[in-house]
């Protein structure tokens, strides 16, 4: 508002001279005329020019503020995934290295800030003896219901002992963890059998904004066929929709759009997903059987890519494994469209999927293990060249979500204990 | 005497040509200082592939692909290639900024990599768009963002809405290579403002042919040109 004013009022030379000064012949008020009218665009243009320059300081700060209050450090120990509620102030942590506490849920407070101790806390499933313990691979709040859901796995080490690969076969890797005002409901394991044990990581999942569908990577379709992508329906409650008593994903073969591991993050959309791949990003269209699958190759791509976006953005990002190289393609209801964006951060080397901050000033959050980088995007999601990096004190960072309800982008860091 | 009246128009084509020497030379030289004058003022435009603003790869059998131009795999669509058969064609605008202000458009050239034709008699077909088009462009809709708004027929198909109500040019195709094709009437159109330049769809129409072209966006896009040629009016 003040710079409207600013504009509006004109500086001081803009002003017009007292009319008295202009009294005197025709010639002589026309000519007072003209310079009034001179001074005045002349006040008018460095009155817009001043404006400009206090528009971009002003959005400047508003950036750097943003960057500076907005981003929330959640470090802990043997921190690897995260995950934050879209409704409620919860924001859960998948940790390595333990079976206790493997899981941890803080409540955030009205700052956005985490509550200092966990709220809840998840065990890893239980085992018979002998067998080895499964490790969270990644995990997913349902966007509406108070439901979580955890893919746990085995590494391939322990797949290689004869003992927990036979008994892989039946036990489940997908819970879900109902939460309520007390804490934890009932769990329940899904994702039997072997087609779930792949012993990969990384293992993203992810879930559609309208939640009929839960995305899982890293399915072993069977012996020479290849690793593929599942999609699992689920009930408007969030909990699976069954069939003959099954919970089946219907899948897809993608090994030859990337090798093993494929869950390098994801963008699912109301009729389809957008992935990663060693080409580019890919959608995989899980209504169609005749043409599923449609990849848009980046010809810069050396490494496969991380994978991320939200529906309500129309683009879709990717980030390459290990590298610099962010893209930005325009994206429909998972549709990728148009010409692909490039962007290449200095001193960037991608480890996790990236965050959009999806409420102005938009960013694409771009972690690697020393540092965030925050890619400055325009109102359609196109990168428009600024970068901001926020370096990591301590360990390394490896994971970042943004929470629109709370407008905070948590940045996700190992900590020593 | 078959040579003498040959000789004697000879002679006096001679003579005449002697007496009007001059003339002849005057001629001669405004004829070539009209040429360079010409030639001098006719400036070329060459727009690349890379400069493409807009493109679209549409399919009957993946109706909401933006990229659908060739298989990977059966059902894998990429843009390794544009692969034109039936139901599958390629939406794609120059912009013509470059050209500048208050000139002629004497010649406008679209010159394509052809890598593959299969069929008989193939025919490449070049139509001009007449609808805006944009973000979510593919089978099924012409945009969907901000609102989802469909061709009047799929594919672009609707004739004198989708696009033109001919096309530009019909191009018979018998062996690989650059094909150079006439889109002057086109770009004379879209410089003059008579029609908006929403760029153009390929298209292969006849049953059994498949026509084969350099990426537009990937390793043929250098090959991928628009030649304008125009000069002040």
């Amino acid at each position: 508002m003040s710079l409207l004013l600013v504009i509006l009022d004109g500086s001081p030379e803009a002003r017009p001279p007292v009319l008295e000064q202009s009294v005197g012949n025709s010639l002589t008020r026309f000519m007072e005329g003209e310079r009034l009218v001179s001074r005045m665009f002349a006040g008018l243009k460095s009155s817009l020019v001043l404006g400009v320059i206090v528009l971009a300081l002003a959005l400047g700060t508003a950036r750097a503020e943003w960057a500076s209050n907005r981003l929330v450090w959640v470090r802990e120990p043997g921190a690897m995934v995260m995950a934050v509620h879209s409704v409620q102030p919860w924001l859960a942590v998948g940790r390595q290295g333990g079976v206790d506490e493997a899981v941890r849920i803080y409540r955030l407070e009205a700052d956005g800030q985490r509550a200092a101790s966990p709220w809840v806390t998840l065990s890893a499933p239980p085992v018979p003896a002998a067998v080895k313990p499964q490790t969270v691979v990644d995990l997913v709040f349902h966007p509406r219901e108070p439901l979580l859901y955890v893919r746990w796995g085995w590494s391939s080490e322990s797949l290689a002992d004869p003992k927990t690969r036979a008994a892989s076969t039946n036990l489940g890797c997908l819970a879900i963890y109902p939460l309520t005002e007390t804490g934890l409901g009932r769990a329940e394991l899904f994702a039997r059998g072997a087609m779930f044990a792949a012993g990969l990581k990384p293992g993203r999942m992810a879930i559609e904004a309208d939640a009929r569908r839960l995305y899982l990577s890293n399915l072993t379709l069977g012996s020479g066929i290849g690793l593929g992508l599942g999609s699992l329906p689920l009930l408007t409650n969030g909990w699976p929709r069954l069939s003959d008593g099954e919970w089946l994903p219907v899948t897809i073969n993608v090994d030859v759009l990337r090798g093993p591991p494929n869950g390098w993050g994801f963008l699912a959309c109301s009729n389809a997903l957008i992935f990663g791949t060693q080409f580019g990003l890919a959608t995989w269209d899980a209504g169609n059987r005749l043409a599923p699958l449609g990849v848009l190759p980046i010809q810069e791509l050396v490494n496969q890519i991380w994978a991320g976006g939200v529906a309500e953005i129309p683009a879709a990002y990717g980030l390459e494994v290990d590298r610099s190289l962010a893209i930005g393609v325009a994206q429909s209801d998972g549709f990728l469209s148009g010409r692909p964006q490039t962007l290449t951060v200095e001193g960037a080397a991608f480890c996790a999927p990236p965050a959009v901050v999806s409420r102005p000033p938009m960013y694409v959050a771009a972690p690697s293990p020393a540092k965030v980088d925050l890619l400055s995007i325009n109102a359609l999601g196109n990168f428009d060249g600024a970068v901001e990096s926020r370096p990591a004190t301590g360990g390394k960072i490896w994971d970042v979500k943004y929470s629109a309800r709370a407008d905070r982008l948590y940045v996700l860091q190992e900590v020593t204990p | 005497m078959k040579g003498t009246p040959r000789r004697r128009p000879e002679g006096k084509i001679v003579e005449s040509a002697n007496t009007g020497r001059g003339l002849f030379q005057a001629l001669i030289l405004a004829i070539v200082l009209g040429l360079t004058a010409s030639l001098s003022s006719a400036r070329t435009v060459i727009l690349e592939g890379q400069e493409i603003d807009r493109a679209a790869g549409m399919a009957a059998d993946a109706p909401r692909m933006g990229w659908a131009m060739s298989w990977l795999r059966p059902g894998i669509y990429t843009t390794a290639l544009l692969d034109l058969v039936p139901g599958r064609s390629f939406l794609f605008r120059f912009p013509l900024e470059r050209i500048p202000a208050r000139q002629r458009i004497t010649q406008a050239e679209l010159i394509l990599p052809v890598e593959g034709v299969e069929g008989t008699d193939p025919r490449l077909y070049v139509w001009r768009l007449a609808a805006e088009w944009g973000v979510g462009a593919c089978y099924d809709y012409r945009k969907t963002i901000p609102q989802k708004i469909a061709w009047t027929r799929p594919g672009a198909g609707g004739r004198f809405s989708d696009r033109a109500g001919r096309p530009t040019v019909v191009a018979r195709l018998v062996a690989p290579g650059l094909k150079v094709l006439n889109v002057t009437e086109d770009v004379e159109l879209w410089y003059a403002g008579a029609a908006t330049n929403w760029g153009w769809l390929l298209t292969v129409e006849d049953p059994g042919i498949r026509i084969q072209l350099g990426a537009p966006l990937i390793t043929g896009e250098r090959q991928w040109k628009l030649r304008i040629t125009h000069e002040p009016e």
